[in-house]
Parts: C-alpha cells; sequence; structure tokens
C-alpha cells in the first residue's frame, strides 16, 4: 500500500505540488491527469525516487521512503515516457541486456514469456525495426522484469495505434487484477483513464477534467 | 562482474568489426609504417657492386663493413657482371678488392689496393671512395699496430707470444665492447638528452594508441543517453559503477592487446628495446583515463572525434614527430614537460598525469555517487 502524506515541491518560486496526499490499495490503478505543467511528470518522479520531495513523507507497504531508497527502488517499476531500449538491440538482447544487470535473474524462457504475455512476439528483430507500439511494449516488458509491486507509467501509452493501446491496458488490468501490483498512470487520453483506471487524481483543479469524470463513474480526487 | 561481461559482449557483438580494428590499429599500423619506410630507404640506398678477388678474411672484413653502411646497398658481383651493369647504370660505382689485398694490409702497403670505376652518370662515387678509404685506412692501422705491439714483444723479450690474428680480433673485439666512435661523454648532475624522434617504432605506436584509445572510448557517449540512464536507479548496479565495470574490462582488454603488440613487435623487429612494464601501464592508465574523463565531457560523437583527431595531431607537432620543435621547446620548456609522450619516449612512467587524471576520476566518482544518493 503506498501512502502519501502532505507532500509539496517547488521549483525556485513555481510551487508545483502542494500539500498533496492520498493512499492506494493493492491491485488499484490509479489515472494521474492534469494539463501540461501541472506536476504530473514531477509527482510521477517523486514517488519513483528519482526526485526528492521538498515537504512531506511518502511511505510503500509501511516502509517509509526516507532512509530506505535502495529497497523502495527493488520494489517500484518506472516506464518512463521517453523509450529506454537500446534501438541497435534485438528485442532478445534488451531483455537480456536488463535482466542481467537487474535484481531477478530469469532465463530466457521467462523474458521471451514476458514479452509473449503482452503480444510483443518479434523476438530477435531489431528494436529500430519494431513499430511504434511494439517498442512501448518492450519499454514496458523491461521494467517488469524484476517484478515490480507499484508500477509508474508516465504516458506510457503516447503516440502508438488503438490495437497497441488495448493490448497494454488490457496487459495492465491483468497485472492488477491477478498480481495485485499498485499502478499509477498518467494520460492525455481521458477515453484511456476511464476506462483503465479505479480512480483518478487530477491535478490543478482543472474544470475540464472534472466535467469530463462527472460522467464517468470514476472517483474523482483532485489537488490545488 | 559477470553479467557486466556479458552486458558488455552484447554491445561489442554489434560493433565488432570497428572495436577490432580500433584495437589492433596501433600494432598492425606501426608494423606497417616501419616496413613502408624501410622499404623506401631501402630503394634511396646508393647502390654499388663490388668484386672480390680474393675471399681471404681481410677481405672478407672489408666487404661487410661496406654492407653494414646504411647508405649502400653493396651487390657482391664479378667484374665482368659489375662493369656491365655500371655501362647499363643499374649500379652507381664499382669498387674492386684486388687480389693481394691482405698480404698488402700485412705489410702495411696502402697504394693501389683497391680500384674503382665509375659512369658519367655516377653521383656517389667520390664520397662512396672516401668511405672505403676510411675503412682501408683503419685496417692498415690496426695491421701497423699489431706489428708494432709484436716487434715490442720481442724486443722486451715478453713471455706473451700475440700473433698478428690475435692482436687484430682483439682490438676489433675492444673497438666494439667500447664503441668509441659513438660514446658521449656527460658529468654526473647532466642527464643524457635523448631525441624523441617520433619516427621511431614506440613514437608511432604510442601516437597511435592514444588515437584509438580515444575512439574505442565513445561508447560512452553513446550508452550515456538520457534515456537509458533514467532506468539505472532501479537495477542493482547503478550508472557510474557500470561505467566503471567497463572501464575495467577496457582497462584489460587494452593491456592483453599491449602485451601482444610487445610480443610481435619485438619479434618483429628483432633487437629493438622495449618499454618497461611500469612505463607502459602508466602510458595506458593515462590513455585510458583521458579518453575515460574525456569522453564524459562530450555529448556530441562527432565533436569527439574530431577533438581525438585534432588532439592526436597536437601531440605529433608538439612532439617534434612532424617538423623540427626544438626552437619552441627551448623557448617553452613546459610544452615539453606536460607533453605525455615525452615521457613515455625517455623511458619513463608518466606519473604526472595518471595522478592527475587518478584525482579527477576520484572527484568525477564522488559527486556521481552524492548525486544519485
Amino acid at each position: 500500500m503506498l501512502k502519501v502524506k502532505e507532500i509539496s515541491k517547488s521549483f525556485g518560486k513555481n510551487n508545483v505540488l502542494n500539500q498533496l496526499s492520498f493512499s492506494t490499495q493493492p491491485g488499484e490503478i490509479i489515472g494521474l491527469v492534469g494539463e501540461n505543467g501541472a506536476g504530473k511528470s514531477t509527482l510521477l518522479k517523486i514517488l519513483a525516487t528519482i526526485e526528492k520531495q521538498d515537504q512531506g513523507c511518502i511511505t510503500f507497504d509501511g516502509v517509509p521512503y526516507e532512509g530506505n531508497i535502495k529497497d523502495i527502488r527493488k520494489k517500484i517499476g518506472f516506464v518512463p515516457q521517453d523509450i529506454a531500449i537500446w534501438e541497435n538491440f534485438s528485442v532478445e538482447e534488451n531483455m537480456v541486456f536488463f535482466e542481467k544487470l537487474g535484481w531477478k535473474n530469469k532465463n530466457k524462457s521467462a523474458l521471451r514469456a514476458l514479452c509473449l504475455d503482452m503480444k510483443l512476439d518479434k523476438w530477435k528483430e531489431k528494436a529500430s525495426t519494431l513499430s511504434g507500439g511494439m517498442k512501448r511494449k518492450l519499454n514496458l516488458a523491461i521494467t517488469l522484469i524484476h517484478e515490480p509491486t507499484l508500477l509508474l507509467l508516465d504516458e506510457p501509452t503516447v503516440g502508438i495505434d488503438l490495437k497497441s493501446k488495448k493490448e497494454i491496458g488490457y496487459y495492465l488490468k491483468q497485472l492488477a487484477n491477478q498480481e495485485k501490483k499498485t499502478i499509477i498512470y498518467t494520460s492525455h487520453d481521458m477515453d484511456e483513464i476511464i476506462h483503465l483506471c479505479n480512480r483518478v487524481l487530477c491535478i490543478g483543479n482543472d474544470p475540464f477534467y472534472e466535467d469530463i469524470l462527472k460522467k464517468s463513474n470514476k472517483q474523482l480526487v483532485t489537488f490545488n | 562482474m559477470r553479467h557486466l561481461i556479458i552486458t558488455r559482449f552484447i554491445h561489442l557483438k554489434k560493433q565488432w568489426f570497428s572495436f577490432f580494428l580500433w584495437l589492433v590499429l596501433p600494432f598492425i599500423a606501426t608494423i606497417i609504417i616501419i616496413q613502408i619506410t624501410s622499404y623506401i630507404q631501402q630503394d634511396t640506398k646508393v647502390p654499388i657492386g663490388l668484386v672480390l678477388e680474393e675471399e681471404t678474411n681481410q677481405a672478407m672484413n672489408l666487404y661487410q663493413s661496406i654492407e653494414e653502411s646504411p647508405l649502400l646497398r653493396v651487390e657482391k658481383l664479378n667484374k665482368t657482371d659489375a662493369l656491365r651493369n655500371l655501362k647499363k647504370h643499374e649500379i652507381d660505382s664499382v669498387f674492386i678488392i684486388r687480389d693481394g689485398y691482405e698480404n698488402a694490409i700485412k705489410s702495411g702497403q696502402r697504394n693501389q689496393l683497391i680500384q674503382g670505376y665509375h659512369s658519367n652518370l655516377s653521383f656517389a662515387y667520390n664520397p662512396v671512395k672516401e668511405m672505403i678509404a676510411s675503412l682501408v685506412q683503419q685496417e692498415t692501422g690496426r695491421s701497423k699496430a699489431a706489428y708494432f705491439i709484436m716487434d715490442l714483444s720481442k724486443e722486451h723479450s715478453s713471455n706473451l707470444s700475440w700473433t698478428w690474428d690475435e692482436i687484430v680480433e682483439t682490438s676489433k673485439m675492444v673497438q666494439q665492447e667500447e664503441n668509441l666512435l659513438h660514446s658521449t661523454f656527460t658529468y654526473a648532475s647532466n642527464s643524457i638528452e635523448r631525441e624523441t624522434s617520433t619516427f621511431n617504432v614506440w613514437g608511432i605506436w604510442a601516437l597511435l594508441s592514444i588515437l584509438s584509445t580515444m575512439l574505442l572510448f565513445d561508447w560512452i557517449i553513446k550508452e550515456r543517453s538520457k534515456n537509458i540512464k533514467i532506468r539505472f536507479p532501479f537495477m542493482k548496479i547503478s550508472f557510474q559503477n557500470y561505467l566503471l565495470g567497463n572501464l575495467l574490462i577496457y582497462t584489460v582488454i587494452l593491456f592483453l592487446m599491449d602485451g601482444i603488440s610487445l610480443i610481435i613487435i619485438y619479434q618483429l623487429f628483432n633487437g629493438i628495446n622495449l618499454p618497461s612494464i611500469g612505463t607502459l601501464f602508466s602510458f595506458r592508465m593515462m590513455l585510458i583515463l583521458g579518453a575515460f574523463l574525456l569522453a564524459l565531457c562530450f555529448k556530441n560523437i562527432f565533436n569527439y572525434y574530431s577533438f581525438s583527431f585534432a588532439f592526436t595531431l597536437f601531440l605529433a607537432i608538439s612532439s617534434g614527430a612532424l617538423f623540427p620543435v626544438k626552437g619552441i621547446t627551448n623557448r617553452f620548456t613546459w610544452l615539453e614537460f606536460v607533453n605525455p609522450l615525452n615521457s613515455f619516449l625517455s623511458g619513463n612512467a608518466t606519473i604526472l598525469w595518471s595522478f592527475i587524471l587518478i584525482i579527477i576520476s576520484g572527484i568525477w566518482y564522488g559527486r556521481e555517487v552524492f548525486r544519485n544518493a
């Protein structure tokens, strides 16, 4: 269970996050929405331990982030917005490369099964020749090698075709339901958010998002 | 470490050709350059024909001395062939060691021992003639000295009964051991000044090693991509340790390559002076750390390559490889002091640069650890 308590973050005089608190349950998918520059990516980076909040505290499974960064990072899977793969490697080489440097040892068949689960079947193909959707799947598959329990995804489906988007969404739902992973997800695609998430956090208290989300039955939490 | 080696192997598999090329470039190119320059030098030697009318020890000794001259290409011929080749201008001049040469030397005669022929196109007849005359002079001098010693021995009824041949042989041995013509005298406080000519095997090898090491370290720029770096906080190895681990792998590979190069160059250029292990080790460490830190300063690979070539050219020029820089280095002595090639070529360990680079590397590592804490 992730607990965020009164965290604030500012860059110079720009107050990006202000006294933000929320908590999540295992198996829950949280959508993070807000206009550009509202602080979605900053919040995600703070939750991923890449940035540090100015105030407040965060705990995961009862362990505070402060002083336990290394242990917390073992449980986190962070999918960056930019595709973080070796373009000149094949899918297989990418998976093996990150497995060797990761926390969990897995054999090739387990790595291949992970790719096949999200319909990434071009095992021997060079990453640079893959479609945008396939690259996004590989980006996600690499993050899942060490079996994280908290998955943080920064616009993981931006710029890809609808079919791949649906396949990634379906796979994430499976991860949340069957493996009880907590997933926090940012996107500008409101259809995707409504379809995928149990709860939506709106950063910036924008009425635009409130109006859209009120029409769905999703629980909306807004932050100023 | 095993896992790191596997990941490095995946990378190297993708660029094995360029990796292998830069790895072997220093010693392959050194061998090629030296062979080509030797071939050109051989071609620019003055061709002369030598006819031996007698094959006595003295005559053979003179023949060997002439043949050892670095400026001559000596062809041993009979008189007819030699004169025919001279007419066809295939050789510059012909010298005949005449019958009775040894006896003449032993009896102290110096006239008409060698007969010389030249054509209207001979350009080196006179200097070659002078050189041969000086060699004959040397032999007659030695012979005279032998007879003088033998006479003295008789006069003083010494028990020592040295023959002419023994005295001559001993004289030659002493000449070779003492190397009187080439010895230089220095005072204890003065060091022997060495010419750091880069047109020697190790100079070329060192310059090419600098270039190849810099080009081999382009992996740092390629792998420091912001996109990939973001994955490292969630892995068991930090990015700075990943870089250091790979630096170690490259160090081992390059040291192995240096060892192989040393053996091959030594075998090919028999008798060449080898740099000491300490000199080689400090030079290689300096190159590796220098290339590593330099690559960390660049984001654009093209700029890095351009800098690498420009830097190598600068070192080649400042070490006097392309044109004499004695005037400049005499005026700016620090230039000689800071040039990393100078220490290596004069057989010293590159302590200063290695020490500075180790300190900078330590600062870089500490800063990265602090940043990622």
